[in-house]
């Protein structure tokens, strides 16, 4: 089926990444949404997570590694009836940008964060991420990194995120829903999306994380924190899908209470010219 | 004979220096004078020494100056510090100071004064009202000036005070009454820069603290209380630089600005603006380095660091105001040419403009222009839009997300293909390349000339950039009058360099100086990659402070000698 998001583009992603199933999920959410392509903004880091902008017909900005979150937001503040989504990398947006995912979400503006994680630096030709399990061998790290791993999740709780998910782009339907429930959430809606790298993560493949995931059911109760951190928990065994965490918070223009927020095409500033110039009288 | 005079306040952090001095010099301006004044303070919130100098005159005054008519010391250690000066010229004191010390110190118990009207903390208007006296100015314009300052309440013990340090004092030096100028504003460095953004339509402000950088933020933060312009503290000058791009990516004109330090961390996000195309003002008030350096004090130790800041090549405009009004205009322009050639230009400023209040002319506002540079007029099928479209002169029709609903627009930090996509292509890595250096040619058209000072081809000519200016002009002012024959062209506007000026007039003269706040001579190494150009001598100061007219006379005359 033929999407107004389709952009004919070369991907280049390796056959069988899981980052398809994120695009696929992603194309299918913004059909959805009924959004115009013009109405929505993809930004982007570098890595295998920051082409995606290239693979869908909307606004992109692909910056620098790390720094998706700090261009989406000022975007979003001087642009807020664009549909901003970012795309970040376990190692783009956990290691390289962690400081910006702490304060982007005390921040809360009203953005989707999708991060690609795939528990291993792809494009730099596989060493370990923030997220890789302790022993995760590469060639930079050949008797295994020994680094604990993250639990995003667990941050994000801490920080008191009122949006956390997890997804799975070996489930795309599903992830589809969850990426429509973030678009709906107002405020910053965070997504973890297991991604299987089919060329340099041979621990956590797709069978590994389908033997684990199952999706949360409708008795899952969000708004509780001690289900949500029992959930956040899980991993080895079983590894729970779907929105773990939410709650309603005051986005960033709540709080700002801006008596006149500034408009891509509000007037000349002229008008302001002897108020301001009496200030220095 | 033109009366100027110039009034050391030197006293220890947390004593109310500033408010005091602000109120004083309000005053000045209030009485018709035209007033200078400069900071110097610690990297502290407490204890130590911190001064101010007020140089007032009835005519208009470009820098400050070495030569002090009176003192008036806070404290203890500020009587110490000046000693030197205890010959010379008279100080100002609290009697609970009073010790052995030169023949005229003036001392009352302003203390007491101020405790009697209400709050121990209204010393320093008992000190201004005294100085008022000695001067033989109209109390009521100071307390006039304390109302404005203070809230009911405060104002009404600082008036107290005030009138009680009046009637303790005596008439020193009558100074006449002069006529208010109307038609002038009385702003530092950096609120003429925060004036200027705003009216060029800056809407978006985003930065980390850091000194000498802080007050634009404080500044603009009190416009966004009441006016379009929202101002964002970023968790770190990546961010901020990233945010602004954002911001400005969504078609808003953003700043960030930032001090050396803060100036490192944004370093790839320059490199960001300049790929993508992005306009971005960044404004980098020095304070000397490396590192934390020397928090808050001056330099222009970063201009060669600005010039090639961040990987490969990309155009750039650098831009440093010579003083206040300077601030304003340069801001306007700043805004301007980052969306006319889609690129980041830098404002460089330093902690002595940051801080260096001066009353100038206020602005014709029909002078100054703010166009739209985006493109308001496309019509093309859809999604077919090119953000890097090839073109003639480099420049490619912007757009920002939503502005056309029939297509989108994609800004990318790899080398890309005319639509902003990743390429790995020979071909657009040398169109690109070629694209984005059209700029920098093209961008030169709008440059301005470095300003002439004194009569040229006179024996020496002197280099100078930036804040410098007020001091440098005051000098060759001075060195002309001794004698010697020397001129100068000083440089606001820094890259691509102007060189016409430097062409024409440096062939006939014999002998060259820089005269810079930095160690190597920033402007001299540059004048010699642009033109080939060599300075014979270079006067340099690199202490933290801003070197006077009188030192920089000295140094040029012992060059000279
Ligand atoms: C400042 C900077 N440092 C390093 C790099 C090199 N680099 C590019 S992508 C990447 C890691 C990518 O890992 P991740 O974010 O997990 O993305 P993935 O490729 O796995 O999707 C690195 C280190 C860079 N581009 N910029
Ligand atoms: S290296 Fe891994 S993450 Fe990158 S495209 Fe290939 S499979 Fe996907
Ligand atoms: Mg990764």
């Amino acid at each position: 089926m033929s999407s107004v998001f389709d952009h004919n583009f070369e991907i280049q992603w390796c056959p069988g990444c899981g980052n398809f199933g994120i695009l696929k999920a992603l194309k299918a959410a913004l059909d959805k949404s009924g959004k115009n392509p013009s109405d929505v903004s993809v930004v982007s880091g570098i890595g295998q997570s920051g082409k995606t902008p290239h693979y869908v017909n909307t606004n992109g900005f692909n910056g620098l590694h790390g720094r998706a979150l700090p261009v989406a937001s000022g975007l979003k503040i001087s642009n807020p009836e664009q549909l901003v989504i970012v795309h970040g990398g376990d190692g783009d947006g956990y290691g390289e940008g962690g400081n910006h995912f702490i304060h982007g979400i005390r921040r809360n503006l009203d953005l989707n964060y999708f991060v690609h994680n795939n528990q291993i630096y792809g494009l730099t030709k596989g060493q370990a991420s923030p997220t890789s399990s302790l022993g995760t061998a590469s060639g930079i790290q050949p008797s295994g990194t020994i680094m604990e791993p993250i639990n995003p999740l667990k941050l994000a709780m801490s920080l008191d995120c009122g949006f956390i998910a997890r997804g799975f782009s070996g489930e795309p339907a599903h992830l589809t829903e969850l990426m429509l429930e973030a678009f709906a959430y107002k405020g910053f809606a965070y997504i973890d999306i297991l991604q299987p790298c089919v060329v340099f993560n041979k621990v956590n493949t797709y069978s590994w994380y389908k033997e684990r995931a199952y999706k949360l059911d409708s008795n899952y109760d969000f708004s509780s924190k001690a289900s949500a951190l029992e959930k956040m928990e899980e991993w080895d065994e079983q590894i729970p899908l779907g929105v773990i965490y939410k709650k309603e918070k005051p986005e960033y223009f709540e709080k700002a209470s801006l008596t006149n927020p500034p408009k891509v095409q509000s007037s000349d500033h002229k008008q302001y010219w002897n108020e301001i110039l009496s200030l220095y009288k | 004979m033109t009366i100027i005079k110039n009034i050391l306040i030197s006293g220890a952090a947390g004593q109310g220096i500033d408010t005091a001095a602000v109120i004083f010099e309000d005053a000045l301006f209030a009485a018709g004078y035209h007033v200078f004044s400069n900071k110097d303070y610690m990297s502290r919130v407490r204890g130590g020494n911190n001064f101010v100098q007020i140089r007032f005159s009835e005519n208009e005054l470009h820098s400050h100056s070495d030569i002090l008519d009176l003192c008036i010391a806070l404290d203890e250690e500020a009587l110490t510090i000046n000693k030197d000066l205890s010959s010379s010229i008279p100080f100002v004191a609290d009697k609970s100071l009073e010790k052995e010390h030169g023949n005229h110190l003036y001392s009352e118990d302003f203390r007491t004064m101020a405790k009697d009207s209400g709050s121990e903390k209204a010393f320093t208007s008992a000190i201004s009202g005294y100085v008022w006296k000695y001067f033989g100015l109209d109390i009521q314009i100071l307390k006039d000036t304390i109302n404005k300052n203070f809230n009911e309440k405060l104002a009404d013990i600082n008036v107290k005070a005030a009138q009680k340090g009046f009637d303790a004092g005596q008439i020193k030096e009558a100074l006449s009454p002069k006529q208010k100028h109307d038609d002038h504003i009385f702003i530092n460095g950096n609120q003429a820069l925060a004036f200027g953004s705003f009216m060029a339509g800056c809407k978006f402000y985003c930065a980390y603290p850091m000194t000498p950088s802080t007050s634009v933020m404080n500044e603009l933060a009190k416009y966004a209380q009441t006016y379009p312009i929202i101002v964002e503290q970023a968790e770190d000058e990546i961010a901020a630089i990233n945010m602004a791009i954002g911001s400005s990516f969504a078609g808003v004109r953003s700043m960030t600005g930032t001090s050396g330090g803060g100036l490192s961390l944004m370093v790839e996000g320059i490199g960001l603006s300049g790929i993508s195309e992005t306009p971005l003002v960044i404004i980098n008030a020095m304070r000397p380095g490396p590192a934390t350096g020397f928090a808050t004090r001056t330099a222009q130790g970063d201009l060669s660091f600005i010039l090639t800041a961040s990987q490969g090549e990309f155009p750039r405009v650098v831009l440093a105001p010579k003083d206040q009004a300077d601030c304003f205009r340069i801001s306007l322009r700043a805004f301007e040419l980052a969306d006319k050639y889609q690129l980041p230009v830098f404002i460089l400023t330093d902690q002595f403009l940051a801080d260096a209040r001066k009353n100038i002319k206020e602005f014709d506002p029909e002078e100054y222009i703010v166009s739209s540079y985006l493109a308001d007029d496309l019509n093309m099928d859809d999604y077919t839009y090119q953000r890097y479209k090839l073109t003639e002169n480099g420049i490619s029709p912007r757009i920002y997300p939503g502005q056309y609903d029939n297509q989108v627009v994609l800004h990318d930090s790899y080398e890309h293909d005319e639509r902003g996509h990743d390429t790995e292509s020979a071909y657009y890595g040398t169109a690109m390349m070629d694209k984005r250096m059209k700029k920098e040619e093209l961008v030169k058209d709008d440059l301005i000339e470095p300003e002439l000072l004194g009569v040229p081809y006179a024996g020496t000519m002197i280099l100078s950039w930036g804040s410098s200016y007020g001091a440098v002009k005051e000098a060759i002012e001075r060195l002309n009058e001794g004698g010697f024959s020397v001129f100068g062209l000083h440089f606001s506007d820094l890259w691509p360099l102007p060189v016409k000026n430097l062409k024409k007039f440096c062939a006939k003269s014999q002998h060259l100086i820089t005269v810079e706040h930095n160690y190597t001579g920033q402007l001299a190494k540059l004048v010699k990659q642009e033109t080939g150009i060599s300075v014979t001598d270079k006067v340099l100061g690199y202490d933290g402070r801003q070197m006077s007219p009188e030192t920089i006379y000295a140094k040029i005359k012992e060059v000279l000698s």
